[in-house]
């Protein structure tokens, strides 16, 4: 017998399935729709996971996904996220989205094929729907103990108990899943041989819109792992975080391909393979995640039958765009408008894609080469940090160094004296302030630190230069120029603050016991004193840092952690977020302090008094990092979404 | 009860290196090697027993005077390969570090000569 | 175009759909894998000799553990300390090595040498010498990722045998097999 919430979602299953009909036959197989179809079909997918999320909130232990991860101590906000904090509820998260997207498509697209790319995103929805329901279903019901149900749930990961779930997994998945339209419009102008390039502009909000998000997404995590995991990162190299990137850089370089197609219908093969390879690339990095072959932070407890299963739905969905791009390959011919010349935007842009190619395929090598090697050469290597640092960051430089003159190349031709002339005077306040940066921070600044400051501050000046030039002179401002700025620009940025991080970047380890001071980075860091509290799920031992500089005082809270019922020990680092830097502080398990008598104390979990805890007796190990420019990373992928958001608008008529 | 699990047993916190040039190496050393026991972190991000272990041992080296290949070498005999985090260079893994150049090379290469072609 | 060219991107995804499914598949062999491969593979130690570091005693007292230690019978090393819980749940396997002509060595690892000591008399003490390595290098020589681990070592100081966590039924008596056959 099936339950409530089965019901719901097979009925959408249904649904999905008869829009993707549409594919087979122009019969309406029903007398409804393709639009209406979808809006049921995500009417129903809505209704399941609203279900879903209701039976959280009041820890209905009938249902095993809650009974496994939740409990009734849980704080609320995490009985609602937390139901995408696993891979049954993370599956019907994505798919909740993905429906979302073919609501808002069916009633916004005005693409005359519009029913046929429903077609696809039907079917795209109805095999993660079945492939949910059969080997993952959120909604399976609780094996009874003895006949009964249990009381208590066994609870989360404390983990991933932070803010950062709340927003993470649904703007990631946002990102993800919004690259399924480019990838449907790709299916259906190859099924159909259109010659014509009008499906790039129809293409083209859908994929800003993405891209935009998936910025968005992936530095969230970053912030919540900056913060969560203890050493004041954001970025690990960690496999998943890779696999996600895979998609942004495939996206960008769709982004400027939808452009050069809508304009002069140029390098359409190439716009087409993109806009297939970036939504292969995300559902890669889906199946990745909870195939268990990659070790990572983020791994889902998964058993293997479920990895191949979701292998195996990848390789079909792969493969049939794949025959039918290679077929299209030979038998289609797009004609371009107008002439190229080498020193062109259009050129800039055939480069910045074989630069953004061969990131991704970096990052691919970087994952499977470790696999390989194992398997059939037995022998374990590791690729990380270094690796990625020593191949990604020169590509990189050339990447930024295009794009420095991507605004002042004109479309088609522009002359080699105008591009001089535009970009010599960034070009020159740059050198000189990364010069002088030079001189006076010899120790901090490598040759390497050296050229990306440079560059990425050419690229932040450019924008800004070109933005006041253009002001000044009164000309017209489109929204496509500023977006173009805006993205550009905070790009720059971006690459600027994280390369002053690295730089600047301190940090110190050090024993504390209360009452010990020490100086470091310019202020004065004093261990006051520690105390155990209890909150809903957990009880904490508390340090008290003071951080002095000058005149101010700030405070610093990181503790120690036991969440119950599973008696996990998690450390929280505490973090003061400044413009110019953070101040980052996280202990180690307390030490009996050298000096103090050994005592019997009294546990602190009935009574919430201090009583019995002296908090003399307990010494930290304690690591302080000073982290510069923080602020201005998150800010400017901010700066950078935003950017992508203004360029979807519609043009004023 | 509570309160000692929060308190360790655990003995000899180690403290940085007196000798600032000294502790600066030993973290250049923390940061090429990886921890066995975490997901792709460095032994100069964990904290975990063993990298504080290998942490320990190393600042010892380097206070002795050993080299930095001395030190790496003492760990790959005891952990393998696999504990040096950045790939070696060697026949298996020449591809793996060629590769993301040769291909940006061959692209820029074919781009230019498909391009000369179609201007013919 | 070439007619052939058009299959080589679907050659491209069908080869990493290869890969992935049969390392995918390999997983699910992994989770039956014994204690004696570690996060690294298998240990390199095995085989190796015994370092030639050289540790204090904690028991018998003023002592020391060398090279000289491990020469001339089968002696099982086994790396504990009293705040590991693993290290408690395996004590009563190790206990059962005692005798049979082997060395039973005790290895003390991050833990203060009182608190060990403290530990064994409380939980009963199988070893007939235990080593201090309160800051950990002696395991780290020894190519050890945490505790539990149990090295087994010939009359020649050569690893022979390296288990990675705690040991049970099966590896005593592998241990013991191994011992008896020489």
């Amino acid at each position: 017998m099936l339950n409530v919430g089965q019901y719901i979602f097979l009925t959408s299953q249904v649904l999905a399935a008869l829009q993707m009909l549409r594919l087979f036959t122009r019969e309406k197989f029903v007398k409804i729709s393709q639009e209406n179809l979808t809006a049921a079909c995500s009417f129903m997918v809505l209704s399941a996971y609203i279900f879903l999320t209701w039976k959280f909130v009041v820890s209905d232990f009938s249902y095993a996904l809650i009974y496994k991860q939740s409990n009734t101590l849980k704080p609320l906000l995490y009985k609602i996220t937390g139901l995408w904090a696993n891979h049954e509820g993370s599956m019907l998260l994505f798919i909740f989205i993905l429906s979302l997207y073919n609501f808002a498509y069916a009633v916004l697209s005005r693409f005359p094929r519009k029913e046929e790319v429903l077609g696809f995103q039907g079917a795209l929805i109805f095999f993660l729907i079945s492939y949910t329901f059969f080997t993952s279903d959120p909604f399976s019901p609780t094996q009874l103990l003895n006949g009964q149900l249990p009381q208590q749930g066994l609870g989360m990961n404390p983990l991933l108990q932070d803010i950062g779930l709340a927003f993470h997994p649904p703007i990631l998945y946002t990102g993800f899943a919004g690259f399924s339209l480019a990838f449907s419009i790709a299916m259906v102008v190859l099924r159909n041989k259109l010659t014509d390039k009008s499906f790039a502009e129809f293409s083209r909000p859908w994929v800003l819109f993405s891209w935009s998000s998936l910025s968005l997404g992936v530095a969230l995590g970053s912030w919540w792992a900056y913060r969560e995991l203890g050493w004041g990162g954001f970025w690990f190299w960690d496999p998943v975080e890779n696999v996600s990137l895979l998609p942004w850089l495939f996206g960008t370089a769709l982004i400027h391909l939808n452009y050069t197609t809508k304009k002069f219908n140029r390098f359409t093969f190439v716009t087409l393979l993109f806009s297939i390879l970036t939504f292969l690339t995300a559902l890669l990095g889906f199946f990745l995640v909870r195939s268990g072959i990659l070790t990572s932070v983020h791994s889902f407890a998964s058993d293997p039958t479920r990895g191949l299963v979701m292998l195996g739905i990848v390789f079909v969905i792969s493969s049939y765009a794949m025959i039918l791009y290679g077929k299209c390959l030979t038998e289609l011919k797009f004609i371009p408008e107008g002439r190229m010349d080498f020193i062109s935007r259009e050129f800039g842009i055939l480069l910045q894609i074989v630069l953004l190619a061969g990131m991704g395929i970096t990052i691919m090598r970087g994952i499977i080469y470790p696999l390989v090697l194992d398997m059939f050469f037995d022998t374990k290597i590791s690729v990380g940090e270094p690796y990625f640092n020593l191949t990604f960051i020169p590509i990189s430089f050339m990447f930024i160094f295009l794009a420095v003159f991507a605004p002042i190349l004109k479309w088609q031709k522009e002359r080699l004296s105008t591009v001089v002339k535009k970009s010599f005077p960034s070009f020159v306040v740059s050198a000189v302030i990364t010069i002088y940066l030079r001189i006076k921070f010899p120790d901090n600044i490598s040759p390497i630190i050296t050229i990306s400051i440079f560059l990425c501050l050419w690229l932040f000046l450019s924008c800004v230069g070109l933005t006041i030039t253009r002001m000044v002179k009164r000309e017209k401002i489109s929204k496509s120029f500023v977006s173009m700025m805006m993205a550009h620009g905070a790009f720059g940025l971006l690459g600027l603050a994280i390369t002053l991080n690295i730089a600047f970047a301190e940090d110190t380890e050090r024993l504390m016991k209360p009452g010990d001071k020490i100086n470091f980075g310019g202020y004065d860091f004093t261990l006051r004193s520690s105390s155990i509290r209890k909150d809903s799920n957990f009880i904490a031992q508390t340090a008290k840092f003071e951080v002095a500089k000058e005149n101010s005082i700030i405070a610093l809270y990181p503790e120690n952690r036991i969440y119950f019922p599973s008696f996990t020990k998690t450390h929280e680092a505490d973090v003061h977020y400044g413009v110019m830097e953070d101040i980052y502080i996280n202990i180690g398990e307390s030490e009996r302090s050298p000096d103090a008598k050994h005592k019997k104390v009294k546990a602190a979990m009935e009574d919430n008094q201090q009583g019995g805890y002296n908090s003399a007796e307990y010494a930290f190990p304690s690591r302080i990092y000073i982290k510069p420019f923080m602020f201005f990373i998150w800010f400017s992928v901010l700066v950078m979404a935003f950017g992508g958001f203004i360029a979807m608008l519609p043009k004023k008529k | 009860m509570i309160l000692c699990s929060f308190s360790s047993v655990l003995y000899a916190f180690e403290e940085p290196l007196k000798n600032v040039y000294q502790e600066k190496r030993s973290k250049e050393i923390f940061k090429s090697l990886r921890c066995a026991v975490c997901a792709g972190q460095s032994i100069d991000d964990s904290d975990t027993q063993f990298a504080r272990s290998i942490r320990s041992l190393v600042r010892t080296k380097v206070a002795q005077g050993s080299t930095d290949e001395q030190i790496y070498d003492l760990l790959k005999h005891s952990y393998g390969e696999a504990i040096m985090f950045r790939p070696p260079f060697n026949d298996a893994t020449a591809l793996l570090w060629i590769l993301p150049f040769a291909l940006i090379f061959l692209g820029f290469i074919s781009v230019i000569f498909v391009l000369r072609k179609s201007k013919a | 175009m070439k007619k052939y060219l058009q299959y080589i991107p679907f050659l491209a995804i069908f080869c990493l759909a290869v890969l992935l499914f049969v390392k995918v598949n390999g997983q699910g062999k992994d989770a039956g894998k014994s204690l004696t491969s570690g996060v690294f593979g298998s240990s390199p130690m095995v085989g190796r000799d015994m370092p030639d570091e050289v540790i204090n005693t904690i028991f018998p007292a003023k002592g020391k553990i060398d090279n000289l230690t491990y020469r001339g019978k089968y002696t099982v090393v086994n790396l504990f300390a009293s705040w590991c819980a693993a290290c408690a749940y395996e004590h009563k396997f190790i206990k059962g090595l005692k005798g049979n002509s082997i060395q039973l060595i005790g290895i003390s690892w991050r833990d203060k040498a009182e608190d060990s000591f403290s530990w064994l008399i409380k939980n009963g003490n199988p070893y007939d010498v235990v080593g201090n390595d309160s800051l950990g290098k002696y395991g780290i020589y020894l190519g050890i990722t945490g505790i539990p681990e149990t090295f087994v070592v010939s009359p020649e100081g050569k690893i022979i045998m390296h288990f990675a966590g705690p040991v049970g039924d099966a590896e005593v008596a592998q241990i013991k097999e191994l011992v008896a056959k020489h």
